[in-house]
């Protein structure tokens, strides 16, 4: 048995720090397949943490030729389906289950999502400092674009001009041959 | 037609479509190749915003609250159930698609039927009737005792103009958010995370863990409290730090940072009436973890100070009979490159009879080393802590060559001007003072 199929087990017998460390283990591997398929990063961070708490009610069930990660995943896009489901019929909620629908039927999509998670963060760790913070603001901490423009006294197509170089330069990073983490 | 998508998702993604653009992006979603563009950058804006924010360890704890917090909430609850099920349930494949049901059902029930108990590391303990905080999208009265959650938004109105919000963390630390306020608060694998939008907040911090300094960010800078008090405030496009004990460090957006010491205060921002030296090092050592570039040296308590935690040491360095503290970028790397006007300030403690201290650098541009040796003036008292500033360019080779705007600078060593004694260096910045 390896370690993580010991944790699943002692986490299964109500072990609550074992699963603590199972949490901590997988949470990248699905909170990548949550992101990678919403349209807004607090319903990704949300319903990453529900498909764990409703893992945990429901370890009986699970099947130990399965890979954990890859059952919580399935908890979890039943979650997203119900939610999008849930949505307001408005021009704007019919754009995001566009891009949701799309990005849900978009197979084998989210198999590197992790990978890339990986290489995102060492790549964001080589941006110049400034920018760096601008992303933090934006992206982190989820300052909207209006906010950053009055405090940092900035026009609106200058901040939007940095973020698009931002997520260039990190594209290129990325995609670049040997990036990693 | 790819270009005006990728700028209506680039304006979507940041929440600034009106209606119009609203109307555009979902008729050009009809095109299948539109659509995959869009879906592209989408993912990968996702996946950016994860980067920067997935937290396993914080997040684990925030499930083992959720379920702990399910699990009080009802007594024979679905845990129970599911245990029981398990007993009597021999066909796993049967328990497998019940469970996926049943699974989301739990979570669904038991989010509506439980009150949220949260971690309990920051809990409202007192606050002004109006004042608020946003959860997924709803509104909550902020009251005694409510446990804080990372997403929320604490909303404090501007009236009544004395009105606050103190939230207490398990450590026993205290923040202050005062009128007119928004600000959110998180863990982050064990350290403290504030942003503040806007107002102030004042903080009353316990003594933080070596490596778990906390952090507040503003819209113009970021101060890095390690347990202090202080005050900071965001208006009128100014952040402003004031400290009353210990030292906070306040790091502005363009990169310069500003050690303040008890009894001072630091602005950033376009109209800040103070001007900012930008920084091209600048270590405090307060986290008590030695930074990457220390190839020499050791980060240790030090000779006490009020509200100071950490300082750097020299030791003995391969065959050198010189105590000393040295910082080093590495082969083919840069430690900072050469300007003019550039000063080197820090604080320092020396013991042994030293009379003066030496400090110089490795010129990569030039292959030589440029130092101080000679021009410092004198150490005014042995085992007292002092502070010193020295200015880079009038550093020197034993020739007399000067360092050049733009040489890339490997080395920075600071020792004893004579053999044998102990160096405690602390607040070590190199900076440019702002032109006139």
């Amino acid at each position: 048995m390896d370690a993580q199929a010991d944790l699943v087990d002692r986490a299964r017998r109500g072990d609550r720090t074992a699963y603590d460390a199972v949490v901590s283990a997988c949470w990248d591997d699905v909170f990548a397949f949550v992101a990678a398929r919403s349209v807004a990063l607090e319903e990704a961070d949300e319903l990453t943490q529900e498909a764990f708490v409703a893992a945990w009610f429901s370890l009986a069930s699970y099947e130990e030729r399965d890979a954990f990660g890859g059952w919580v995943k399935g908890i979890a896009r039943n979650l997203l389906r119900r939610r999008r489901a849930a949505r307001a019929t408005t021009d704007l909620a019919a754009v995001a289950d566009m891009i949701a629908e799309r990005l849900d039927h978009d197979d084998g999509a989210g198999e590197d999502d992790r990978e890339r998670l990986a290489r995102l963060r060492g790549c964001f760790d080589r941006l110049p400092e400034h920018l760096r913070l601008l992303a933090t603001k934006r992206f982190a901490e989820d300052l909207p674009l209006a906010t950053l423009c009055q405090h940092l006294r900035r026009t609106r197509a200058s901040i939007a001009n940095a973020l698009t170089r931002i997520r260039a330069t990190l594209r290129e990073c990325v995609e670049r041959p040997g990036s990693s983490a | 037609m790819s270009e005006r998508i990728d700028e209506l998702t680039q304006a979507w993604l940041d929440g600034d479509l009106d209606a119009a653009e609203i109307a555009e992006i979902r008729v050009a979603l009809a095109d299948p190749q539109m659509l995959a563009r869009v879906t592209a950058h989408v993912r990968e804006h996702q996946l950016l915003r994860g980067a920067l924010r997935s937290d396993p360890a914080s997040a684990a704890r925030r499930v083992a609250a959720v379920i702990a917090a399910r699990e009080r909430g009802r007594p024979g609850s679905s845990r129970m159930a599911v245990i029981r099920a398990r007993i009597g349930a021999p066909s796993a494949w049967r328990w497998m698609a019940a469970a996926a049901v049943l699974a989301i059902a739990v979570g669904v029930a038991a989010w509506t039927l439980v009150p949220w108990a949260a971690p309990a590391q920051v809990v409202v303990a007192e606050a002004t009737a109006g004042s608020s905080l946003v959860r997924d999208g709803s509104r909550i009265a902020l009251v005694p005792g409510l446990a804080l959650r990372p997403q929320d938004r604490l909303e404090i109105p501007a009236i009544p103009a004395d009105g606050a919000v103190a939230v207490r963390y398990a450590d026993g630390s205290h923040l202050t958010v005062h009128a007119d306020a928004a600000v959110r608060l998180w863990d982050a694998d064990g350290a403290k995370r504030v942003a503040l939008e806007r107002g102030e907040v004042r903080g009353d911090i316990a003594p933080q863990p070596a490596g778990k300094a906390m952090r507040l960010s503003a819209p113009q800078a970021e101060a890095e409290v390690v347990g202090t008090r202080f005050s900071l405030v965001a208006a009128d496009g100014v952040t402003r730090l004031a400290v009353s004990e210990g030292t906070v460090s306040l790091r502005r957006v363009d990169g310069s940072v500003s050690l303040v010491h008890a009894g001072g205060s630091a602005e950033a921002g376009a109209n800040a009436t103070e001007p900012a030296p930008r920084a091209l090092l600048d270590f405090d050592f307060e986290d008590g973890a030695r930074p990457p570039e220390a190839v020499v040296g050791r980060v240790e308590t030090g000779p006490a100070r009020a509200g100071n935690r950490g300082c750097i040491t020299g030791v003995l360095d391969g065959d050198s009979r010189f105590c000393r503290v040295m910082l080093d970028a590495g082969e083919g790397a840069t430690l900072f490159v050469f300007e003019d006007g550039l000063e080197l300030r820090f604080d320092y403690w020396i013991d042994g009879g030293a009379a003066s201290l030496d400090a110089y650098v490795w010129d990569d541009t030039q292959q030589d080393s440029f130092g101080s040796r000679d021009r410092f003036a004198p150490v005014p008292a042995a085992r007292t802590w002092a502070s010193a500033t020295m200015r880079l360019d009038e550093w020197r080779t034993p020739d007399g060559r000067r360092l050049r705007a733009g040489d890339r600078i490997r080395q920075l060593t600071i020792q004893p001007g004579s053999e044998g004694g102990v160096l405690h260096l602390d607040n070590l910045t190199l900076v440019r003072p702002p032109g006139p």
